[in-house]
């Protein structure tokens, strides 16, 4: 287990008293927590929330994947394996992923690393996560009402008019839209207005402006998702005409709507993991970052970029052949801040002292699969290839290549990182490593064998296909179950960690953002005093040179 | 209610606008109001809706700066009104961009046809020339 | 600490430094939300304005059914109950609970006598048989009229379902103020109700030429 000591804390910033206050972990008791306007515990219960989520969307993914072991549809009729693709889409877009990142770290760590006691508003915090709940059972409901079959993207037509519980599912969506927005205001006010004194904007932690430009897009997007979804309801109840063509509308229209927030929402889900992303690489290679200012500028260069592209995913829908042309060009441009955190990353690693421990693992190999999924989300952001790849299983390797083993990798790898300040225990550093490579190998094993099975021209949402396509199926349901072992390790070592894992160090990765300052687990109020704060979040450097004799 | 206009040098103290600052700027929203009903009676045609909007905007304008205080508020609060605007119109131009040009680039591809396919078909039908006539490929 | 517990005022919350904190960043959050709301009714004239693309003739034929006068009349009140709001404000603002109590009452009133046209209108067209989408019945009216139809029920009924809202805030707030609760130092919950219903007004400040005037 290789944990730096805390002789390597900064010498200016006062050692905390960590008997002063209680533990925010102190309180019992259930009601304690569901009334908790404490953005620790409010972090802790989304975290949770979602993982549990994130289980369930990966057993439905499972399920797929052994479907697809063979060409026919042996398990599952199409109706039902239409309502299980469509929910796994669902709750691991809506339930898991977009909040993950921000609900449940953001929320913890975004006024500790601040220097605040709280959000700008922890009324507001518990209202999103109870708003979250609510919403999670309406969308849970319509499963028991008769499911959607729609796929996740509710496309119009077939959504008026299926017979399948289209209006509770997105009803449900529309409430957990909700508890984004909240939250969006709440990080956007809270960085404006409650950084600590001397903290300026240059002196915030990566994470940080990664969360505020993250929260930027939830409170632009989300609403144009609502206004999406209510009219969808009123279409479906009134029979309106403005996206069912059998009754004056256009089908192109909705999808408008439908990818002015969801092209965002990709962003929502990403933003926050280059965050995470930053501090591993920067901390693990005890190396100040490379480009601060780039990356910091960058995200939110990709937060406003992002609002340009979403016809993208509409090429082969029957948009304007000048309105693909123009989408498909403003893509490339969103690649550009995205291509500047990459090499900034690579070029802080360069003569860092690395340790190539848990979270730096996850890190790392968050740099390799996010390349390539970043670099196919070109290859179909070019009009013309696209028209060959739209709809295959290409498409389908380049999202979870992003969404998973981008953003899924560098949320586990920040929980392992945080995990020692969040719960005052140590994991095992073994089954860590040993999870990690099971993780990685059944992720490339599953997917890669997509991007191959998407240029051969298998299509998605089929339960059924052409024989020919057995080989790279059966490799990738395969891969699915190695990356579902690995993941089921993780869960367990981290829960053993929580009775018998070691007592974590106040800062076991020598870190120099205030987060590391303080209690572990953290106190109440966060701080025993105001922080004040002279420098900057990264400075080991400087740091070590005051530490020379 | 007295006037009470208070420019106090204090900057904690917020800017309390007088009441007649109020009614002058309710007045202006009335007449706006008179005045984009009346002229929606005149039979302007296509422009009309441009005017209609932009009455729309000054009276927008005067409530947000008067009404909402935008005037003597922080930039910054300017800016998440303004900024918010600036999104909507993204979503509007990009989909009526969409919206009003289907079938323009079509309707040039129904016409195009491959320069070899177009010289055979002259030769075929035409008594020979002396070169084929260059055309551009689209 | 922050600040000695005996000298903090009973409204300050206690992840605030300072009462000027706590102001900026509730006027703040309300500024960011409705920006929240201005996207959500945004999309709705985005349709509103792709509908009027695809049936412009349609368009020019039924707004000839939406009473002008009512209209007027209605973006009349609504002006007027922003003046009554923002006096409400500037009467809190200079801690006179009984300006602030009254004004607030009348702001109220003034919302009332909106969805009361409001009802007088839907009533009438429900009686004509103008209805949106599928409920469409009435005669003499070329092109697809329940698509417009459509776009204005849900356009206005969106707007008078915030309207509602709006009542009940300012209820909620009318009912604090009586208590004494606002005054110079601290009347940080009705500026931002106040901004909510400018919102409110300004959305229909659009809404009217859209529908009713513009042919």
């Amino acid at each position: 287990m290789s944990t730096r000591t805390d002789a390597l804390a900064p010498p200016h910033l006062e050692a905390p008293a960590p008997t002063e206050g209680e533990s925010y972990l102190a309180a019992k008791g259930v009601m304690s927590w569901a009334f908790s306007r404490d953005h620790k515990r409010i972090g802790i219960m989304y975290l949770v929330a979602i993982l549990f989520f994130f289980m369930v969307g990966g057993i439905l993914a499972l399920l797929i994947r052994m479907e697809l072991l063979t060409p026919t549809g042996d398990l599952f009729s199409s109706d039902t394996y239409n309502k299980m693709f469509t929910l796994h889409g669902a709750i691991m877009i809506f339930l898991f992923i977009i909040p993950s990142i921000p609900a449940a770290l953001g929320n913890f760590f975004l006024p500790l690393m601040l220097g605040a006691k709280d959000v700008a508003f922890p009324r507001m915090n518990l209202a999103s996560f109870h708003i979250y709940v609510a919403g999670a059972l309406v969308l849970l409901y319509s499963i028991v009402a008769g499911t959607m079959d729609t796929g996740w993207t509710f496309y119009t037509p077939y959504s008026t008019q299926t017979k399948a519980a289209v209006v509770s599912a997105t009803f449900g969506v529309f409430i957990l839209g909700f508890s984004s927005v909240f939250t969006g205001i709440n990080f956007i006010v809270t960085v404006h207005r409650m950084r600590a004194p001397g903290m300026t904007w240059n002196r915030m932690p990566l994470f940080v402006w990664a969360t505020y430009a993250t929260a930027v897009i939830q409170v632009l997007a989300t609403p144009v998702l609502a206004i999406t979804l209510l009219l969808l309801i009123v279409e479906r109840t009134l029979g309106i005409g403005i996206f069912d063509p059998a009754m004056g509308g256009d089908p192109v229209l909705y999808q408008h709507f439908f990818w002015f927030y969801s092209h965002p929402a990709v962003y929502i889900m990403i933003l926050p993991a280059f965050g995470i992303i930053s501090e591993l690489i920067t901390i693990h290679s005890r190396k100040h970052i490379f480009g601060y200012k780039a990356i910091a500028l960058s995200s939110v260069a990709i937060a406003i970029i992002s609002f340009l592209v979403w016809g993208h995913h509409m090429f082969v829908s029957g948009q304007s052949e000048l309105a693909a042309m123009i989408f498909s060009f403003l893509t490339f441009a969103v690649a550009v801040p995205t291509a500047i955190k990459v090499f900034s990353w690579v070029a802080t690693l360069y003569k860092g002292s690395i340790a190539f421990n848990t979270p730096m693992l996850y890190g790392l190999g968050f740099i390799f699969l996010f390349t390539i999924g970043g670099l196919t989300g070109i290859f179909l952001g070019t009009l013309s290839v696209d028209v060959h790849l739209h709809d295959t299983y290409f498409v389908v390797a380049h999202f979870h290549y992003v969404m998973m083993g981008g953003t899924v990798i560098a949320f586990i790898g920040g929980l392992h990182h945080w995990w020692p300040k969040m719960t005052g225990r140590m994991f095992s550093e073994r089954w860590g490593k040993i999870a990690f490579v099971l993780v990685f190998i059944g992720f490339n094993l599953t997917f890669f064998s997509q991007f191959i099975l998407g240029t051969r021209g298998m299509p998605r949402r089929y339960h059924e296909y052409l024989p020919r396509f057995t080989l790279w199926h059966v490799l990738s349901s395969i891969g699915s179950q190695i990356l579902g072992i690995g993941l089921f390790i993780i869960l367990f070592y981290l829960l053993y960690s929580l009775f018998r894992g070691a007592r974590a160090p106040v800062n076991p990765w020598g870190g120099v953002s205030l987060e590391w300052h303080t209690a572990t687990p953290p106190i109440t109020h966060n701080f025993a005093e105001q922080p004040v704060v002279t420098h900057g979040p990264y400075d080991f450097d400087e740091i070590q040179r005051e530490e020379a004799p | 209610m007295s006037a009470n206009a208070s420019t106090t040098a204090d900057p904690q103290q917020p800017h309390v606008a007088s009441v007649a600052s109020y009614l002058k700027i309710y007045a202006a929203l009335l007449v706006l109001t008179y005045v984009t009903v009346q002229v929606s009676l005149l039979d302007l045609g296509d422009p009309a809706i441009y005017v209609a909007m932009a009455v729309a905007i000054v009276k927008a304008t005067l409530v947000a700066l008067y009404f909402m205080h935008l005037r003597h508020d922080t930039g910054f609060n300017r800016f998440v009104f303004v900024g918010s605007l600036l999104f909507l119109v993204i979503f509007f131009a990009l989909t009526m961009v969409d919206l009003g040009s289907r079938g323009s680039v079509q309707e040039m591809q129904d016409n195009f046809v491959l320069q070899q396919d177009r010289a055979a078909t002259e030769a075929a039908t035409k008594p020979p020339v002396a070169a084929p006539v260059a055309k551009p490929a689209h | 600490m922050t600040g000695d517990v005996t000298t903090r005022a009973s409204h300050l919350e206690h992840h605030f430094h300072d009462a000027e904190q706590q102001r900026g960043a509730a006027k703040l959050g309300m500024w960011i939300f409705l920006a929240t709301e201005i996207l959500f009714f945004g999309g709705l004239f985005l349709a509103y304005g792709a509908m009027r693309f695809f049936y412009p003739g349609t368009f020019r034929a039924a707004h000839a059914f939406l009473s002008v006068p009512m209209g007027g009349l209605n973006t009349a009140v609504l002006i007027t109950s922003s003046l009554t709001m923002a006096l409400a404000v500037r009467a809190a603002q200079l801690s006179n609970t009984r300006h602030l109590v009254r004004l607030l009452l009348v702001t109220l009133l003034l919302a009332g006598v909106f969805l009361v046209v409001k009802y007088i209108e839907y009533s009438h067209k429900f009686h004509l048989g103008l209805l949106p989408g599928r409920f469409f019945t009435a005669r003499g009216i070329a092109g697809m009229p329940h698509v417009f139809f459509g776009v204005y029920f849900v356009m206005t009924g969106l707007h008078g379902v915030h309207v509602i809202a709006g009542m009940i805030i300012i209820t909620w707030i009318l009912l604090r103020a009586r208590q004494g609760r606002y005054h110079a130092a601290y009347y940080t919950p009705v500026e931002n109700v106040g901004l909510y219903w400018h919102l409110v007004d300004l959305i229909w400040i659009f809404l009217f030429p859209l529908l009713y005037l513009v042919k």
